[in-house]
C-alpha cells in the first residue's frame, strides 16, 4: 500500500510542481496521467526518494520518507530517460544492481539476474556490452535493474517511449504480470498504456491532482459529450484539436470522434465513451474553463 | 562492504579501461626520465635539484589530472539525469563518493610510482647511498600521494556543488590558484605565508624544500604540520560533499554527515594551529629584525666598539629535554682592549640569551634587539684577561623570508644544522648592524657581509646531534660528538643534515649532498691532481690554504649572495644549477687552495693610488698558470684561450693603468720555461709563495693584500735569473 498525503514540491518560490496531492495506490498496475510539466515525474521522483518533498508524507509498504533508505529496499525505478555504463555488458550491470540491492550471495544473484533477463527476453544479448544496446534494449535492461530483488513497488516512468508496437505490447505485459502482489506505478501521456493495463489512475494537472479512481470513473466524464460525425477537411481544421480524440479518413470525408458538452454539429451522434475521451474530458474542461 | 567494494570495482574499471587516462602516469615519468636525462656535466649535475625542478613545474602541472578525475568521475553517474535510477537503489551516497576516492587515488598512485620508480633508477646511478635514496622516494611519495589527495576530494566537492559543465572551468581555476598563483603571487610575493598550507603541494616553493640538505630533515617537521592540516581539510571536505550529497538525496544519515561536517571544520582549524602558531612566533622574530633594520636606517646606531677576541670557544649541543639546541659560547678578551663603558655584542636575535658568566660569574647584561651590553663594572675585575661566556638557546628556524623565496638564516634542529657564520649565531664582539630593510612585501634582509669577528683562535664541540656535523675549522677529533679546531680564523659555520663527505683518503674532501656525490667525486680527482703537482714544490702545507670545500645549496636568507666564500679553512661554493663545480670553480678551488681566499678576479687598477699599487694578482695567475703550462702539458696559447680569466689575467688585454703588468711578466716567465729556467722561476714564485699572497675582502667591500710594486718583481726576478 502506498499513501501519499498533502504531497507538494517547490522548486523555486511560487513555482509549485506539485501542491498537496493524496493518493492511496493498492496492489495492481496504477496509472499517473497528465500533460507534460503536470508534475508527474516529481511525484514519482519523490517516492523514488530521489528528491525530498517541500511538505507532506509518503508511505511505502509502511515505510515512510523519514527513512528513505527502507523505502530504497523495497521500491524499483525505472526513470523516464536511461543510461548505463557503455563498457559494462548487460549481465555485468544487473549483476552490479544486484549487489546494490543488497543480494549478497553471488550464486543468489546470478539465478535472479538469469531471471529477470529471460522476462525481460535480453539472454541473448546478455554478454554484449551495453553501448551496442539499441534504446528499447537500454529500456528492457532497465526494467530488468529495476525488478531484480523482486520489489513491491515498481516505479516506471514514461517506459514506453520510443519503443516499436510490439516491444510496448511486450512490456506493458510484462508489467501486467510484475504487478500481481505488488504494485506498479505506471507514469506516462500515453492514454492507450493505462488503458490496458490499468485498473485506476490518477491525473494531474498543473501539479494538482485532477482525477483519481477506477479508470471508468475517468471515462464517465466524458458521458454524454463523445460525439463522432463526419466533417470536411476543411471544417475539421477549425475544430479545436484538444477536443478530437480521433479522426479517420473515409473517402471525400473525414469521420472524427469529439468530445463536446453539445452537439458539435448537424449529423453527430453520441457515441459511448474511452478512457482517453474521459481524459480529454477532464483536462479539455479545465483548459476551457 | 559487498556495495563498497562492488563500486570501488566499478570506478576503477572506469579509470583503469580508459584509453585517455591510463597512459599519462606513464608519459609523467618518461617525462621525468628525459629531464632527468638533461643533466649534463656543463652544468650541475645535481639529482635532486633537477627532481626539484620537475617536481615545481611537472609534478604541478600533473594536478590538473586529479581534478579531471574528480570531476567526471562524479558527473558520469551521480549529477546524471540518466543515471537517476542509481539514485533509486539502496547505496549511500557516502559509499559511492568514498568508493569514487578510492578508486581514484589508486590510479593516481600510478603517478608518484612511476616517478619514484624514475628516482630510484636516476638515485641508483648516481650512487645515492640507499638509506639516502629509500627517505627521499618516501619525502616524495608523502607529498605526492598528499597532494593528489587533496586535490582529488576537492574536486570531487566542486562536482557534487556545481552541477553545471561551468565547474571544469571553475576546477581549471582551482588548479591553477592552488598551484602557481598562489604560491608565486599570495605566498612569496605577498608574504602571506599564512595560506602556505593551502598549497595544493609544498614542493612547488622555492626555498628549503628545494634543498637536499635540509628539504627532510629540517623541513619534516613543518611539512608534518602542513600535512596534517591538509589531511584534516581534506577529510572536511569530503564530508562537505558527502553531506551535499544527502541532501539533495533523501536521507537518514544527513545529520550525521552535516554533524562530521561541521566537526571536521573544527578539527581542520585545530589542525592549522601548530602550523598558524609557528607562523606567529616566527613573524614575531622578524619583526625584532626589522626594528633592528629600521634603527640601522634611522642613523641612531651606537658607537661601533668593535674589539678584538683573542679565543673562542663554543659548544653547541642538542637539548633532548628542552627539544632545542644549546649554545655557550665562551669569548676570551683582553681587558685592556676593551671599549669604555658598556661591552657591546651582536648576537642574531633570534637566539635568546639566558646567562651571562664573566670569568664563571654571572654578569647583568642586557638584551635589546642584536644587541647584548655586558655592564662595565662586571668587566673591570683583576687580571688581565677575562672570559665572557654566553648561554643560550637556538630557535629551530630563524625565519629570513624574501620576495622571492622563503628562506632561513639559520636552521638547528637534532637532525639539522645549518649555522652560517653570517647568520650571527655566536656573538660578535661590539654593535655590527646585521639587517638592512627593507618595505612591507620585504621586511628585513642580513645585510651581506655585514659580521666581523676578526682572527681569534677558535673551538667549537657538537654534542647529541642525530646526524653528522660539519664545520669550516679543521676537524680535531672524531666520533659522534666532534671538535673542530682552528689557530687562526674569522668565523664558523655548522653543517648537517642530509650531507657526505666527498673524497678518497688524502683528497681534499668535498662536504655536499648526496645528489652530487658524481660530480664531486670527478671535481675532487682533477683538484687532486692540481695539489699533487703544487705539493711537489710549493710550500703549501705551511700556508693557510683551504683543507675542505663546502658545496650546498643555501637556503635564501643566509646572505651569501650566491658566491664563494672562505671561512676558517674552508671554501664554501654556494650551489644552483649553473653556479656548479664547472672549470670556473675548478680555478676558485685551485686559488683557495693555494691562498686561503676566495678571490676570483684581476684587480682593477684604474684609479688606484700608487702606493695600493700591487702585483700580487699577477703573481698568482703566474703560479696558477705554471700548472697548466708543466702540470697539464697545454701551450701558452691554450692556456689564454681555454682556462678562464687567464686572458684576462696575463694576455693581450690583461689590466693595468697603461701598461699590460700581467702580459710583461707572462712573457718573462715564457722566456725563462723557453730557456731551460723553470726551476728558476718556480723557485722565485715559491719565495712570493712564502712572504704570503692572500686576498681578503674587508667587511667595508675593501680588499686586503701584500702590496708587492713591480719594481720589486723585476728586482726580485733579476736577483734568481741573473736579468731579464
Amino acid at each position: 500500500m502506498i499513501q501519499l498525503d498533502q504531497l507538494s514540491k517547490r522548486y523555486t518560490k511560487n513555482d509549485w510542481a506539485l501542491r498537496d496531492v493524496s493518493l492511496t495506490i493498492g496492489t495492481g498496475m496504477y496509472g499517473l496521467l497528465g500533460p507534460n510539466g503536470a508534475g508527474k515525474t516529481t511525484l514519482m521522483r519523490i517516492v523514488a526518494t530521489l528528491i525530498p518533498p517541500t511538505s507532506g508524507e509518503v508511505s511505502v509498504y509502511g515505510h515512510t520518507l523519514k527513512r528513505p533508505e527502507d523505502i530504497r529496499k523495497v521500491i524499483g525505478y525505472l526513470p523516464q530517460s536511461i543510461q548505463f555504463y557503455p563498457s559494462m555488458t548487460g549481465r555485468e550491470l544487473l549483476d552490479y544492481v544486484g549487489v546494490m540491492k543488497g543480494i549478497r550471495h553471488a550464486a543468489d544473484r546470478r539465478k535472479q539476474v538469469q531471471d529477470v533477463l529471460e522476462q525481460v527476453h535480453l539472454t541473448e544479448k546478455a554478454s554484449a556490452k551495453v553501448r551496442t544496446y539499441s534504446g528499447g534494449m537500454k529500456r528492457r535492461l532497465g526494467i530488468a535493474s529495476a525488478l531484480l530483488g523482486n520489489p513491491q513497488l515498481l516505479i516506471v516512468d514514461e517506459p514506453t517511449a520510443g519503443l516499436d508496437p510490439e516491444e510496448r505490447v511486450r512490456f506493458r505485459n510484462l508489467l501486467s504480470r510484475f504487478s500481481v502482489d505488488r504494485t506498479v506505478l505506471l507514469s506516462t501521456h500515453i492514454v492507450a498504456d493505462i488503458e490496458t493495463s490499468c485498473e485506476s489512475a490518477a491525473v494531474l494537472s498543473r501539479g494538482q491532482l485532477a482525477f483519481r479512481g477506477p479508470l471508468r470513473e475517468l471515462q464517465r466524464h466524458a458521458d454524454g459529450k463523445v460525439w463522432e460525425m463526419e466533417v470536411t477537411e476543411r471544417e475539421l481544421a477549425l475544430l479545436p484539436p484538444h477536443r478530437v480524440v480521433a479522426s479517420r479518413r473515409e473517402g471525400a470525408v473525414v469521420r472524427c470522434t469529439i468530445v463536446a458538452e453539445q452537439s458539435p454539429g448537424l449529423g453527430a451522434v453520441l457515441v459511448p465513451p474511452s478512457v482517453e475521451a474521459g481524459y480529454l474530458a477532464l483536462l479539455g474542461g479545465e483548459r476551457d474553463g | 562492504m559487498g556495495k563498497l567494494l562492488a563500486a570501488f570495482r566499478l570506478e576503477c574499471r572506469h579509470l583503469f579501461s580508459s584509453w585517455l587516462l591510463l597512459p599519462l602516469p606513464v608519459l609523467l615519468g618518461l617525462w621525468m626520465a628525459s629531464s632527468l636525462s638533461s643533466m649534463s656535466p656543463a652544468q650541475s649535475q645535481d639529482l635532486y635539484l633537477y627532481t626539484m625542478d620537475f617536481q615545481r613545474i611537472q609534478f604541478t602541472l600533473s594536478l590538473a589530472v586529479p581534478f579531471l578525475v574528480g570531476v567526471t568521475s562524479v558527473r558520469r553517474d551521480l549529477d546524471r539525469p540518466s543515471y537517476e535510477w542509481l539514485g533509486g537503489l539502496p547505496v549511500s551516497s557516502g559509499t559511492l563518493l568514498t568508493a569514487k576516492l578510492a578508486a581514484g587515488m589508486v590510479y593516481l598512485s600510478l603517478f608518484p610510482a612511476a616517478m619514484a620508480l624514475v628516482y630510484g633508477w636516476f638515485g641508483v646511478r648516481s650512487g645515492l647511498p640507499a638509506d639516502v635514496l629509500r627517505g627521499e622516494l618516501l619525502w616524495f611519495a608523502v607529498q605526492h600521494e598528499t597532494a593528489y589527495l587533496v586535490t582529488l576530494v576537492l574536486a570531487l566537492l566542486l562536482a557534487v556543488a556545481i552541477r553545471n559543465r561551468v565547474v571544469y572551468l571553475i576546477a581549471f581555476c582551482g588548479w591553477v590558484f592552488g598551484t602557481f598563483f598562489l604560491s608565486e603571487f599570495v605566498v612569496t610575493r605577498l608574504s602571506w605565508y599564512a595560506l602556505k598550507p593551502f598549497l595544493l603541494h609544498q614542493m612547488i616553493q622555492d626555498g628549503m624544500p628545494a634543498t637536499e640538505a635540509w628539504s627532510i630533515k629540517a623541513g619534516r617537521g613543518e611539512l608534518k604540520r602542513i600535512l596534517g592540516f591538509q589531511l584534516a581539510a581534506a577529510a572536511l571536505l569530503l564530508a562537505a560533499a558527502g553531506a551535499v550529497l544527502h541532501k539533495r538525496r533523501p536521507s537518514l544519515a544527513l545529520p550525521a554527515w552535516r554533524l562530521a561536517t561541521g566537526a571536521l571544520a573544527l578539527i581542520a582549524v585545530l589542525a592549522y594551529w601548530p602550523y598558524g602558531s609557528q607562523l606567529h612566533e616566527r613573524q614575531q622574530r622578524l619583526a625584532v629584525k626589522a626594528q633592528e633594520a629600521g634603527l640601522d636606517r634611522g642613523g641612531e646606531e651606537a658607537p661601533d666598539g668593535r674589539f678584538p677576541v683573542d679565543k673562542a670557544s663554543l659548544a653547541v649541543r642538542w637539548d633532548n629535554e628542552a627539544g632545542a639546541v644549546r649554545l655557550e659560547a665562551a669569548l676570551t678578551v683582553r681587558r685592556d682592549r676593551l671599549p669604555a663603558g658598556k661591552v657591546p655584542f651582536t648576537l642574531n636575535p633570534a637566539f635568546p640569551v639566558d646567562e651571562v658568566l664573566v670569568n664563571g660569574r654571572p654578569a647583568p647584561f642586557h638584551r635589546g634587539g642584536q644587541t647584548v651590553t655586558i655592564a662595565e663594572e662586571a668587566l673591570r675585575a683583576d687580571g688581565k684577561e677575562a672570559t665572557i661566556t654566553f648561554r643560550y638557546k637556538a630557535p629551530d628556524y630563524d625565519w629570513m623570508p624574501s620576495p622571492l623565496e622563503e628562506g632561513y638564516a639559520a636552521i638547528a634542529t637534532k637532525e639539522a644544522l645549518y649555522l652560517p657564520a653570517a647568520s650571527g649565531w655566536y656573538p660578535h664582539p661590539g654593535r655590527q648592524p646585521m639587517y638592512e630593510g627593507g618595505d612591507r612585501l620585504f621586511p628585513v634582509r642580513l645585510r651581506y657581509n655585514a659580521l666581523t669577528f676578526g682572527d681569534a683562535s677558535w673551538e667549537v664541540r657538537t654534542d647529541g646531534f642525530g646526524t653528522e656535523v660539519f664545520a669550516t675549522l679543521e676537524e680535531a677529533g672524531g666520533g659522534p660528538d666532534k671538535v673542530f679546531q682552528s689557530g687562526r680564523a674569522d668565523g664558523v659555520s655548522l653543517y648537517a643534515g642530509t650531507l657526505i663527505r666527498s673524497g678518497k683518503s688524502g683528497e681534499l674532501p668535498i662536504v655536499t649532498t648526496p645528489g652530487n656525490r658524481r660530480e664531486a667525486e670527478a671535481f675532487g680527482d682533477k683538484l687532486q691532481q692540481i695539489r699533487a703537482y703544487y705539493d711537489s714544490w710549493l710550500p703549501v702545507r705551511e700556508g693557510n690554504g683551504i683543507r675542505q670545500i663546502v658545496y650546498l645549496q643555501a637556503p635564501s636568507g643566509s646572505g651569501t649572495r650566491g658566491s664563494n666564500t672562505v671561512e676558517g679553512r674552508s671554501l664554501f661554493i654556494p650551489q644552483t644549477k649553473s653556479h656548479n663545480l664547472d672549470n670556473f670553480q675548478l680555478l676558485a678551488a685551485q686559488k683557495a687552495y693555494l691562498f686561503g681566499d676566495a678571490d676570483q678576479h684581476t684587480f682593477s687598477y684604474s684609479g688606484m693610488p700608487a702606493e695600493d699599487f700591487s702585483v700580487v694578482s699577477e703573481i698568482r695567475y703566474l703560479l696558477l698558470y705554471l700548472y697548466y703550462r708543466e702540470g697539464k702539458g697545454m701551450s701558452e696559447q691554450e692556456v689564454l684561450r681555454d682556462v678562464p680569466y687567464f686572458a684576462g689575467a696575463l694576455g693581450d688585454s690583461s689590466r693595468g693603468e697603461d701598461r699590460a703588468y700581467g702580459k710583461e711578466m707572462r712573457q718573462l716567465v715564457e722566456k725563462a720555461i723557453r730557456g731551460g729556467k723553470l726551476p728558476e722561476v718556480k723557485k722565485l714564485l715559491a719565495g712570493f709563495y712564502r712572504e704570503g699572497l692572500t686576498v681578503r675582502q674587508l667587511p667595508d667591500e675593501g680588499l686586503e693584500y701584500p702590496r708587492i710594486p713591480y719594481e720589486r718583481w723585476l728586482e726580485e726576478w733579476d736577483k734568481q735569473m741573473g736579468g731579464r
